[in-house]
């Protein structure tokens, strides 16, 4: 009886103590995925972590700083991508620094490209492929080891300095997540002769979010 | 007795709600916030190849213009054509001093035939390996259009041998089954020989977005261009269009730097 009598003096007590503990643990649950950078599902316009690899891998970024490599880049995308980096990428949540480290997040380089991952590259007659962003490896979260893109310079060679930072712009978004746009008012809409140099806000929001 | 054993149920069904609730949290913690999870880079998935999903025979032709799209989705470039019209071979144009040309080498409409896998390329993007190699960085597989109407170099041919590449991710076999379904096309090709492996198989212009569709009725679709196709398409909607506008006496214009001049 006094063993039944402390059973049923005690059980509110430790219902209470359950509940507490189960409430806590919720809250707590609730706090981790609610402050995780890329909970929200994936949006037309960013890929978030695709786990995608290969010619037309397009995932986030694997950390909020990116450091950037320019292997044998020219001088014209040099400044074109700096400009892009300064003007582009850092104003947003990420943040990104030049690097000479073959382990870079993002690799950048141009060549006179003919047919690389089979695509139709550029020449001045018959237009095509100005430049492709390429994911080498995957994280284990799916986001992106180390994004290559790469610059044709048969195309850098004759565009001006606006249409060389739309696609350092262009290219740099894909790297960070960005997929195709058909908005006029953003540097990924593809195929466009002369794009704006700028994400629209609508892209720096999902960035924002994600990172 | 039997108060306490329901009171150790009570608690242990809570404890493992609470351990389950935890070890959600956790794990859409780290899925979804691996960088404070994980610091290190691990080795990469590189295979992207799987088998077929769906038996030769039953793939939509949907899924090759799907796969078509998504090769271009990391890239930019410059469409030098503004439309259909402008790759008919009665439209010229000069560029950089050289002797005015039409832009495609052909158009060909007709049936699709003998499918098959050509290459493949290895991630490097350059080096040429088997077909179904499964770390493969894109594809490109072979097929043949019994050709109905021809244009430029498909005019009085039979038969024209074409060449698709697209991102290996995609399904290789399901490829070949999508492109044996979808019956009857439209291709724009470049000129000849930009497969080494194939010498005399003509590429499909614009990273493959110009394979299209023709229905019972005649009318032409890309659906690989997505929203732009019927803007790319205009007035040539349809064979009978196409053929009409092939017959207009020649046009000749300028291209510079890729992008077709106003003047």
């Amino acid at each position: 009886m006094k063993t039944r009598s402390s059973t049923v003096r005690s059980r509110p007590a430790r219902k209470r103590g359950i509940v507490t503990i189960a409430v806590a643990v919720m809250a707590v649950a609730t706090a981790l995925v609610a402050t995780s950078p890329d909970a929200q599902p994936a949006e037309a316009g960013f890929a978030a972590n695709s786990g995608q690899t290969g010619c037309n891998g397009v995932n986030m970024g694997g950390y909020v700083s990116l450091g950037f490599r320019y292997l044998s880049l020219s001088s014209a995308m040099t400044s074109a991508e700096d400009w892009s980096r300064s003007n582009n990428i850092n104003p947003t949540d990420i943040e990104t620094y030049g690097t000479s480290a073959a382990t870079a997040d993002v690799v950048v380089r141009d060549l006179d490209y003919a047919s690389y991952c089979g695509f139709d590259w550029f020449d001045t007659r018959n237009g095509g492929t100005t430049g492709l962003t390429t994911c080498d490896s995957v994280l284990p979260w799916s986001s992106c080891g180390q994004h290559t893109i790469r610059f044709s310079t048969v195309y850098t060679n004759v565009a001006t300095t606006s249409q060389r930072r739309a696609l350092a712009c262009h290219e740099n978004g894909h790297a960070i997540g960005l997929t195709h746009a058909t908005s006029d008012t953003t540097c990924m809409k593809p195929n466009v002769v002369n794009p704006p140099t700028t994400f629209n806000p609508t892209e720096i929001g999902w960035i924002n979010n994600a990172y | 007795m039997r108060a306490n054993l329901a009171l150790s149920t009570r608690i242990g069904v809570a404890v493992l709600i609470s351990l389950t609730l935890v070890t959600a949290a956790v794990t859409a913690f780290v899925i979804t916030n691996p960088q404070q999870a994980v610091s290190n880079m691990t080795a990469p998935a590189t295979s992207t190849y799987s088998t077929p999903s769906a038996a030769p025979g039953s793939e939509s032709s949907t899924f090759v213009f799907d796969s078509i799209a998504s090769a271009a989705a990391s890239s930019s470039g410059i469409r030098t054509e503004r439309s259909l019209a402008d790759l008919l071979p009665n439209r010229l144009f000069a560029s950089g001093g050289e002797t005015p040309a039409p832009l495609a080498a052909g158009i060909a409409v007709g049936t699709i035939g003998n499918v098959t896998g050509g290459i493949a390329f290895a991630p490097d993007g350059v080096t040429e390996v088997p077909y179904a190699t499964a770390d493969a960085s894109a594809r490109t597989v072979l097929f043949d259009i019994a050709v109905s109407d021809g244009f430029g170099e498909a005019s009085g041919r039979s038969t024209v041998s074409v060449g698709l590449t697209v991102n290996a991710a995609v399904d290789g076999d399901r490829l070949i089954a999508s492109l044996e379904a979808a019956g009857s096309v439209i291709v724009v090709f470049d000129a000849a020989g930009d497969f080494d492996f194939a010498p005399g198989v003509y590429s499909v212009r614009g990273g493959g977005t110009l394979l299209g569709t023709v229905d019972t009725s005649g009318a032409i679709a890309f659906p690989a261009l997505g929203a732009a196709g019927s803007e790319f398409t205009g007035s040539l909607a349809t064979v009978a269009a196409l053929t009409a506008e092939s017959t207009r006496s020649v046009d000749i214009g300028t291209i510079r730097n890729g992008v077709i001049a106003d003047d």
